[in-house]
């Protein structure tokens, strides 16, 4: 593809050595953002359940 | 106003426990002080001035614990709301009571404190004269926090409000530093008698209002 | 008229369904910009002369950085919205969003902390920005936990927005206070008068990073107001028919 600064697999994961740096931040990043979103859309499905079995 | 100050003088000067106690644990920790570290002048004087500010940090936080809790839990709150005297004069009052008891007497025991460390009588007088402005300070932003957890009886939020007082602390670094290299630290005291204005003023209306709130 | 315009925002019920319909849109088309984002910076991006691939790690630190800040300034708007004009949904906002800000500076805060470690040795440094950013953390927690040690929700609210005013005004102090103390991280790169001493091709990714988390965070503080709305509003008649 145009300019990809990496040029195999591995030394896209490896970056000189900084890729686990980059990595890891990534996980933790993704992991915060995907774990904020669907808290509440469990809250709110769980409240909605609860809600149509009162009534 | 004059008799409002001397009840509250009155009832806290009673209570032993609660003024004579944290005066004892400040003078505690500044003589345990040497005791950890080997003797050696010049490294005890590296690190003394922060254990100073520290302690005294540390003493007040836990000593406003009670100041409105006795008034809260035995009604005398509601009977100053219901016959309008005016709540920022009583807080006001009580913090001014407390500096008085504890305050004072923590700002003259650093002074004595500098003195036999440092020998030398100005910065030590400087000294006490800042403890006594930024124990103050102090005093009025734990009540601040103390007032936000009333009725749970915790310290909680006065942990909570101790990021507030940070800038104090890096202030009176910052002037320590200069104090030592003899370069200008009026600044700096300007600074600390600023931010002592400010919360002299609005402290007592921020706490009148959470009382209020507390008591609806 | 604006009166008009800006009362009906008040109201909880068109604030629920108005979000409901904005929800998906704004979610999907900032993952959509984040993911864009990241790849361009991760990916294609030139490696930084001096430090490095691990520079990379900005895509995620500075967007979560500035989400953070914004998300306070939220906050406080909010808390004073709701302590002079009473509105109650101003307060849903402030209790909703203190737990979101505490989970993206905790971000910004392990980020940064990882990123130090490559480039400066160390994982933690006390100067200006790092430690303005532990005390943003710090005073999100102590909203959290001051509102759930009430039992009567309308006292709660009242004093996390007193709290949340008192610490909005401590921040910049605190901000001008450290930056006496010690400077160890890099000034600003990005401001608003000067050329910016990034290279472009580095600042673009870094530009869709930031406003798409900052659509993406947006988005997830709807959702969160909304479940506070259901919450507190159990008992009326449009949330039992939903």
């Amino acid at each position: 593809m145009i300019n990809m600064q990496f040029e195999s697999l591995s030394s896209l994961l490896y970056m000189n050595g900084h890729g686990i740096y980059v990595w890891v931040v990534l996980i933790i990043f993704l992991m915060v953002i995907t774990g904020l979103s669907l808290f509440y859309k469990i809250k709110i499905k769980n409240f909605k359940k609860d809600n149509n079995e009162i009534n | 106003m004059k008799v409002l100050l001397q009840i509250e003088l009155f009832k806290l000067f009673k209570k032993i426990r609660s003024w004579l106690g944290p005066v004892l644990i400040f003078t505690l920790i500044i003589i345990a002080y040497p005791l950890t570290v080997e003797y050696s002048t010049s490294e005890l004087a590296k690190s003394f001035y922060s254990i100073l500010w520290l302690g005294a940090l540390m003493t007040i936080m836990f000593s406003t614990e009670d100041i409105f809790l006795e008034d809260y839990l035995d009604g005398t709150m509601d009977q100053y709301i219901v016959n309008n005297i005016s709540l920022p004069l009583i807080v006001f009052i009580k913090i001014f009571v407390y500096w008085l008891l504890i305050g004072v007497p923590i700002g003259i025991l650093s002074f004595i404190f500098a003195l036999v460390f440092t020998s030398n009588f100005e910065s030590s007088l400087l000294i006490g004269v800042i403890s006594l402005v930024v124990n103050y300070i102090y005093f009025a932003v734990f009540s601040f926090g103390n007032s936000l957890s009333l009725n749970k009886g915790s310290l909680l939020s006065s942990l909570v409000c101790l990021p507030l007082v940070l800038p104090i602390l890096i202030t009176l670094g910052k002037f320590i530093t200069a104090l030592e290299y003899a370069l200008n630290f009026y600044s700096y005291i300007i600074l600390l008698l600023g931010v002592l204005s400010i919360i002299i003023t609005i402290i007592p209306f921020l706490i009148s209002f959470i009382l209020k709130a507390h008591l609806d | 008229m604006f009166k008009k315009f800006f009362h009906q925002f008040a109201s909880p019920k068109t604030f629920y369904f108005v979000s409901q319909k904005i929800f998906p849109y704004l979610f999907w088309l900032s993952i959509v910009s984040l993911m864009i984002g990241l790849i361009w910076g991760i990916l294609y991006a030139p490696v930084d002369k001096v430090q490095g691939n691990s520079y990379r790690i900005i895509y995620m630190h500075v967007p979560a950085s500035f989400a953070a800040q914004s998300l306070y300034m939220m906050i406080a708007v909010a808390s004073f919205i709701f302590l002079i004009w009473k509105v109650k949904l101003a307060a849903y906002v402030v209790k909703s969003v203190s737990l979101i800000g505490a989970s993206i500076t905790f971000l910004a805060l392990i980020s940064g902390s990882i990123w130090g470690v490559p480039t400066w040795g160390t994982w933690w440094q006390w100067d200006a920005r790092i430690t303005s950013t532990l005390i943003l953390f710090i005073m999100y927690l102590g909203l959290i936990s001051l509102h759930n040690s009430f039992n009567n929700l309308d006292k709660a609210d009242k004093f996390i927005s007193v709290l949340a005013l008192v610490g909005f005004i401590n921040i910049p102090i605190i901000k001008m206070s450290v930056n006496w103390w010690s400077t160890l991280h890099q000034p600003a790169s990005i401001t608003l008068s000067s050329k910016p001493s990034i290279d472009m091709a580095m600042l673009y990714p870094l530009m869709i990073c930031i406003f798409s988390f900052l659509g993406l965070i947006i988005a997830i503080v709807l959702r969160a107001i909304q479940y506070e709305i259901l919450l507190r509003e159990k008992n009326k008649k449009w949330i039992q028919s939903i």
